[in-house]
This record gives C-alpha cells, structure tokens and sequence, in this order.
C-alpha cells in the first residue's frame, strides 16, 4: 500500500510518516506543490494525503488534476484551513475525504483504512478479524460464530479499535471519533468507558475476551488473540 | 473614498463667526433701508411737525401756533425704539434661520451620516464638503477617524483569524508527537499519565482555538450561505450523536404541532444546538433531564441541576465562568449569543421550577 503524504511542515509530515509505518504502509512525502504534483503524474499511489495550503501553489489545484488523469488514488485533505468552502469544494472536485488540523493519528490511519478497503474490496464487504466478523455493509457483528448486536457507537468503537490494531489509542482520540464535534466540549473522556465497558461485555459473552486493554489509564489497545 | 478628493472647487472657506457676522450685517442694513420711509414718517410727524408748523404759520404770516415739543418727542422716542428693537429682532430671526438652514446644513448631513455609520461595514462614507472652516476641519477629523477606525478594525479581525490558522498546525504537531510516543512500547505508568495530562491540554488548547476561530469567522460573517430548515427535524437528527456523551439522562423532546421553519445558515444552527446541548449535558445531575421544547417560534433547551441560578446578564460574555469548577472554556455561551445576533435572534436565559432554561426567540 503506497501513500503520498503532500504536507510542507517537515515535523508533521516525519510523524505522520512514523505512524504510518507500523500500518505497513510506503510512505513517500512530497513538500511542496510542484514536487506533489510531479508525483502524483508519474508514481501511482493508494491513498494521498493533501493539505490546502502548499508553498507554490494551492492544494485544490492538485485534487483537480488527479481526477482528470482519472488517477485511482483516494484522497483525504488534511488542513489548517478549517473553512468549509474548501471542505465542500474538496468533495465536489472528488476527494474522498476531509480531516481538519489538528487531528488524531489514529483517525488519519483508520480513514486511510477506510479508503483502501472501499478501493480495494467495493463497498460490499466483509471485515475478519480475531474471530470477529464485521459486514460493513449491513453493520452487522458477528464473534465466534454468535451475531452481537451493538449499539452505533460501539459500532463505531469496534471498527476504530480494528483500524488501528497494534496501537495505543489515546482517550481523546476515542471521544473524538465517537462524538466529533460534541468531544470537542467536553472537559473530560469519562463517557468513553461506559461503551467500552459494555462492547467489551457484549464481545466477552461471544467468547471473546479481553479483546480490548486498558494502557495506565490513559487510552485503550485492541488486544489480539 | 476616492470621491472626498475629487469634489468641484468650492468658495474659499472662511470660519462660522466671520459668515454668521457677514449675514447679520446684510441683513441689518437691508431691514434699515426698507424701514427708511417709516423712519422717514416718524420724524415728520413727531420730532419735525411742531417746526414745520412754525415754519407755515410764518409765511403765511398767521400766529405762532401752539407747541407740544414735549409730548411729541416723548412719543417718537418710544416708537422710533419699538421700531428699531423690532427691526433687531427681525433681522436676527432672519440671520438665525439663514444660519441654521444654510450655514449648518453641511453639519447636518454630516452629523445624519456619522449616526449611520457602521463600523461592520467596513466602508467610510462620503461625507459633504462645507464652505464653512469648521465644518471642513470637523469632516477632515472624521473622515481620518473612521479610516484609522476600519483600519485598526480589519486587522484585528485578521490578526484573530490568522492567529488561530497558525496555532493550528503546531498544535497538530504537537498531538502526533505525544500520540508517537504514545506508542513506545517500555512505556512506564509515572511516563503514561505525564503524556495523558499532556492529552488533555492540547484537547482544550485546540478546542479553545477552534472556538475562537469560529467566532472571528461569524465577526467577520463569513457564513453567508442562509438557508429554510425545519427546526424539528434538525434537532432530531442531531440528538443520536449526543447519546454518545448523555449516559443516564433522560432526554425529553416536546414539539408544537405547527412544523417551525427557520431561516439560518446549517452549520451555526448546528453548532448552536450542540453547544446548548453539551451545556445542559455538561452542568446536570447524573440522573437528570434535559428538555427540548419547540413551539411558538422558539427553541427551549432547559435542564436539571444542582448549580444555583445564573446571572443572565453575565453568561453570555466570553470568558465568563460563574463556579469555580473550570468546565468548559468559557466561551460556548459566547458562541451560542453571537450566532444569534448573527441571524437576528434573541437568547434569554431563565431559572423556572427549578430548572436552568435557554430561550431562543426566532423573531
């Protein structure tokens, strides 16, 4: 799976590089407009990740001339410019996503999933994993063979657990996910525990357990069997 | 703008004192000349008739007649000041209404345009040139003033606005560091709960930012896109969304049978809602209620608690925070009030049978 990371701030750019890795993803990073735009003709990639506001010219610009190379890649823009002209205007051109900085590593990585799922398998599809079947289609859940029936937010909760596997997802990532805006107000994370709490009940009674690890108190892992 | 400089050339300006004594004097000794034949009458037949009739009586040769000097001077006296006070008085009406109707008249148009002014508008208006100096200085103060004004408004939007889009890509920087080193696998717990603090602060500090960042945008009304919603079905579907954070609380919807449609742009609809809900969430008893009434051209969010009642003329201001528990950011009540007056709708809050209410009043 091949990612272009088109972002002119270095430091960022490095760390969304750094997570990325552990997802088994190639990174390749682009810093400026012209430099993007180079790629994006020549390389073919999976996913790319475009800011707006690029030193030579305008992210959009970019946006534009994948979809009339109709270049397969999926595209999520990542930006500052929290306005939602942009935001708007990005879909209308054909990005395939949209996340506002700043943003949680763990929400670009399970959007980056997202989009290559969807490429990769149509949107007809069925998630395995640790015993645990997603159908994405009809959001259903089945574990060991049991259909569970959860809630939409832990729903939620279990897909962005899968799509970040092997890390540690902090509080305030989890809030964000589950509640957007609504996160965004509130002082504490505590309403986060409830869910998890009964998605981890609702998956033990199907036999699997300890699915989901509380890391000193501060975030939670999905615990593979 | 442009216009100020290019106006027809005017008489030279000479200063209110000197035109306003200029028009008194014409005026006076128009008034005299046209009184001349009055003045004329007056001294024939009072101060000048006992000396005419001498002078008659001594041609034709007839006797001295007799004399009331005395009287007649007493009585020309009198008239002749009457007349001369009337004359005053007419002359200085005259001046007064010619002043105020000509002279100030510039100052009038310019005071009606300076009440209209609207700093919002970010346009300096066109004011009248005056002949007179005063005025002519008055309008070159103003116009300076209302230019420095916009001026010093603008930038202090922008620098807002431009303050929170660079504090956004540092802060973003910052949350994917701590999120890597979230990561690291020998992690230790004294380690993890130094980084869940840090957490927390980039949450507010973003939050803070992005509260801030949205009401620069509605000052400098950036969301101009209005659009006919129906207010009921909007709240419904924002409510699933807020199961997530409710827990125990009971959520009660209670809506007029008459549909209410709204003209309101969707996104600061959206978020006044959400931020009316999270503070009914957020300041409630865990068993509480929260109760959406619609009905009557108003929106009701109240709710249950067990902080004392509010301020009203307070809550509203940026920053304000009436416990001493700092939940929130202070500004979300800011928020909701400047969507309000952005559209043109009132908010209130109430304290009723025990319950903290916020009334929207959709005009």
């Amino acid at each position: 799976m091949k990612v272009l990371i088109i972002e002119d701030e270095r430091k960022l750019s490095d760390s969304i590089v750094d997570y990325l890795k552990g997802e088994k993803y190639l990174c390749e990073q682009a810093f400026d407009f012209n430099d993007a735009l180079m790629k994006v003709r020549i390389y073919d990639y999976d996913c790319v990740l475009l800011d707006l506001m690029l030193p030579g010219g305008n992210g959009l610009d970019i946006l534009r001339d994948i979809k009339r190379r109709n270049n397969p890649a999926g595209v999520i823009i990542v930006s500052a410019k929290d306005s939602l002209d942009d935001k708007v205007k990005g879909l209308q051109i054909g990005a395939d996503d949209y996340l506002a900085k700043p943003f949680h590593l763990a929400e670009l990585s399970m959007r980056i999933y997202a989009i290559i799922r969807r490429k990769e398998f149509g949107a007809n599809n069925v998630l395995e994993c640790d015993g645990i079947s997603i159908n994405l289609m009809e959001k259903t859940v089945t574990a060991n063979g049991h259909s569970v029936t959860l809630t939409k937010t832990e729903y939620d909760l279990l897909l962005f657990f899968i799509g970040n596997k092997k890390r540690v997802l902090s509080k305030s990532a989890i809030a964000e996910h589950l509640s957007g805006d609504f996160a965004d107000m509130m002082d504490n994370f505590d309403f986060i525990y409830t869910h998890i709490k009964n998605l981890k009940a609702k998956l033990a009674e199907a036999g699997i357990r300890d699915c989901v690890k509380n890391v000193y108190g501060m975030g939670y892992k999905w615990n593979a069997i | 703008m442009t216009k100020f400089n290019e106006t027809v050339r005017y008489k030279k300006p000479r200063s209110l004192m000197r035109k306003s004594m200029m028009r008194f004097v014409v005026c006076i000794a128009a008034l005299f000349v046209l009184a001349a034949p009055a003045f004329y009458l007056l001294t024939k037949n009072y101060y000048a008739e006992d000396m005419a009739d001498l002078i008659d009586a001594v041609q034709a040769g007839k006797d001295i007649p007799m004399m009331d000097l005395e009287e007649d001077i007493m009585k020309g006296i009198m008239l002749q000041y009457l007349l001369v006070t009337a004359l005053l008085f007419i002359g200085i009406m005259l001046t007064i209404r010619l002043m105020s109707k000509k002279l100030w008249q510039p100052f009038d148009k310019t005071l009606r345009i300076v009440e209209s002014f609207k700093l919002e508008n970010m346009k300096v208006p066109f004011l009248p040139k005056s002949d007179v100096k005063e005025f002519e200085r008055l309008t070159d103060a103003l116009h300076k003033m209302m230019k420095k004004d916009i001026e010093t408004y603008v930038a202090q939007k922008e620098f807002t606005e431009n303050a929170s889009h660079e504090l956004q890509t540092p802060l973003a920087i910052f949350q994917t560091k701590l999120e890597l080193l979230l990561q690291q696998p020998e992690l230790t717990a004294e380690q993890a709960n130094i980084i869940q603090d840090l957490f927390q602060m980039t949450s507010r500090l973003s939050h803070l930012n992005r509260s801030l960042l949205l009401l620069a945008k509605i000052d400098n009304r950036q969301f101009d896109t209005m659009e006919r919603i129906q207010l009921e079905q909007f709240v419904d579907s924002l409510l699933p969304s807020l199961d997530s954070i409710s827990g125990q609380l009971h959520i009660y919807r209670q809506y007029s049978k008459k549909p209410l449609r709204i003209n309101a742009n969707r996104i600061l609809l959206e978020s006044m809602v959400n931020n009316l809900f999270i503070n009914a969430v957020r300041h409630n008893t865990p068993d509480g209620t929260v109760t959406v009434s619609i009905d009557d051209n108003r929106l009701t969010i109240s709710n249950t608690s067990a902080e004392p009642p509010l301020s009203p003329s307070l809550i509203f201001r940026r920053f304000y925070r009436p416990t001493q528990n700092k939940s929130g950011n202070g500004l979300g009540l800011a928020i909701v009030k400047a969507i309000c007056d952005y559209h043109g709708w009132t908010i209130e809050y109430q304290y009723t049978g025990n319950q903290h209410c916020f009334v929207v009043s959709f005009g």
